[in-house]
């Protein structure tokens, strides 16, 4: 045990229990209605209405790009009109919970990092705990409801946009057939795509928000120690929702399979 | 009545406090003096169970705070207000919202919290600036500002983190005044954590010297000052050690 104390394992160990203690808070301050709704409104503000810019762009390109490149392969083979299925239900299943998650954890996951570890380092953290102000209450579980409320919507705006431009791409731009383009797309991108993705992406607004508190409360002293927190919070967040991506699609499969 | 036993303190191997005894009675004006860097706002901390020993008990009001968690301590600390020695101030809320934040759990309507802030602003000689961001005041504002928001509430034990370190002479000497002014209206118990001597004279009715991790000496301050230990001496004095000035 002190060996595993002295080395990086030890450190990674010991970071999971903290953030496993800070997330089962969070879910029992969450149970018990202590945050502020003024402060949870503001945060789907922050979160969800200010991040719109980025996922909307990053939906629709993706959207675009993959009706592009499914088109070229496809019309090999004389399979035009299925583009935007294979669009669709990539949109629906990984490209759009992932992306809108990596896009708001570059953007959201750093501003939680970067302002609880200000207030760290400045001592407003303390400051809330000497008025009688949990941490957890105040500033952590705002921050995950939002994300895990607005991370869904985004992700639908995204999807929605996504499957949008690609019909327009394919239509206008790629000549395909505008009226077997959309109905396969329909034929073969189920309901369950859509609960799947928005599964994931409440899952990953959870993670974001964790992680840029966890790294924010743990932040070392001064700005390097901030600046240090802010990459590293965007850094797991990115490497967990990359992870998590797989293991969650696995374990959505085979549920549906059972349950169906 | 706060009351510490055999507190010891290390950050890593670093030990910070060694086997620190204190008692302080309520409605004292107690001040520790010590050299920088010496474990004062360590000490401080611990009162208010913002850090937690690695052994040691602190009691407050006959209650051991060293064994409670952070819920369990969120009671207590309604006992306690603290001036931060950076005044710690939410800098994304008004100077408004800043000394309203402990009133915010006592259910009163936003025209009485207006009046109470109002009036706390005027007890610390800031009337008019609830609508400021404490980015724009001075330092010795910001102090004020951190003071009201400590005192808002009407705690019964009040804790001051430097409260004239880097301040001007004249701006220290207000915060002093204010202090005492605080402790005589409010009836509070003020614990004052300071190595400015001047200060520490006008504001302690119980000198406390933190030195060499532990409380070295304490006392009434006539009998303190007046003490002709050559540790004490040296640090009321203000002279270095000949050892410490050699480049």
């Amino acid at each position: 045990m002190n060996f595993l104390g002295q080395t990086w394992i030890g450190d990674w160990l010991a970071g999971l229990g903290r953030i496993t203690i800070l997330a089962r808070d969070a879910i029992a301050s969450c149970l018990t209605f202590k945050a502020s709704r003024r402060d949870l409104f503001y945060q789907i503000y922050f979160i969800g209405v200010k991040s719109q810019a980025v996922v909307l762009v990053t939906g629709a390109f993706t959207g675009m790009v993959l009706t592009a490149q499914t088109y070229f392969q496809f019309h090999k083979v004389k399979m035009d009109t299925a583009t935007l299925a294979v669009v669709g239900v990539s949109m629906c299943d990984e490209l759009g919970p992932v992306l809108t998650a990596l896009m708001v954890a570059g953007r959201v996951g750093a501003a939680i990092a970067a302002e609880i570890g200000t207030m760290r380092v400045t001592e407003q953290i303390d400051a809330l705990r000497t008025l009688a102000t949990h941490p957890v209450d105040y500033l952590v579980v705002p921050r995950l409801l939002a994300s895990m409320v607005a991370l869904p919507l985004l992700t639908i705006e995204s999807i929605v946009l996504g499957i949008g431009s690609g019909y327009i791409v394919g239509s206008q731009l790629l000549g395909i057939d505008p009226v077997y383009l959309y109905l396969n797309m329909l034929k073969y991108t189920s309901d369950i795509d859509i609960f799947f993705g928005l599964i994931k992406s409440f899952v990953y607004g959870g993670i974001i928000a964790l992680i840029g508190c966890y790294k924010g409360m743990s932040c070392g002293l001064g700005a390097e120690g901030v600046g240090r927190a802010t990459t590293e919070a965007v850094v797991y967040s990115s490497i967990s929702i990359l992870i998590c991506n797989f293991f969650l699609t696995l374990a959505l499969q085979r549920l549906f399979v059972l349950v169906s | 009545m706060i009351e510490v036993r055999q507190l010891n303190k290390s950050f890593g191997a670093q030990p910070i406090l060694a086997g620190v005894d204190l008692r302080i009675e309520t409605g004292e004006s107690a001040v520790i003096i010590g050299r920088s860097g010496g474990g004062k706002s360590v000490l401080l901390k611990h009162l208010i169970g913002l850090l937690q020993p690695n052994s040691g008990e602190v009691f407050v009001d006959g209650e051991r705070i060293t064994r409670m968690n952070e819920r369990q301590l969120l009671r207590v600390r309604r006992k306690f207000g603290m001036v931060f020695q950076g005044a710690a101030l939410f800098d994304s809320m008004t100077v408004a919202e800043n000394v309203a934040f402990g009133l915010r759990r006592e259910h009163l309507t936003e025209a009485e919290i207006a009046s109470r802030v109002a009036a706390t602003l005027e007890m610390v000689d800031l009337p008019g600036t609830q609508r400021k961001k404490p980015a724009e005041l001075s330092g010795g504002m910001r102090k004020r500002v951190g003071l009201a928001r400590a005192i808002i509430y009407e705690p019964q034990i009040l804790l001051y983190d430097e409260p004239t370190t880097g301040l001007d002479p004249i701006v220290s000497d207000s915060i002093d005044q204010l202090i005492i002014r605080v402790r005589d209206q409010l009836k509070v118990t003020s614990v004052v954590v300071t190595h400015d001597m001047r200060s520490a004279r006008r504001v302690a009715n119980h000198v406390f010297l933190l030195h060499n991790k532990k409380i070295y000496a304490h006392g009434a301050p006539g009998e303190f000052f007046a003490s002709q230990d050559p540790i004490v001496r040296q640090f009321i004095d203000g002279v270095a050690d000949p050892k410490e000035t050699e480049f």
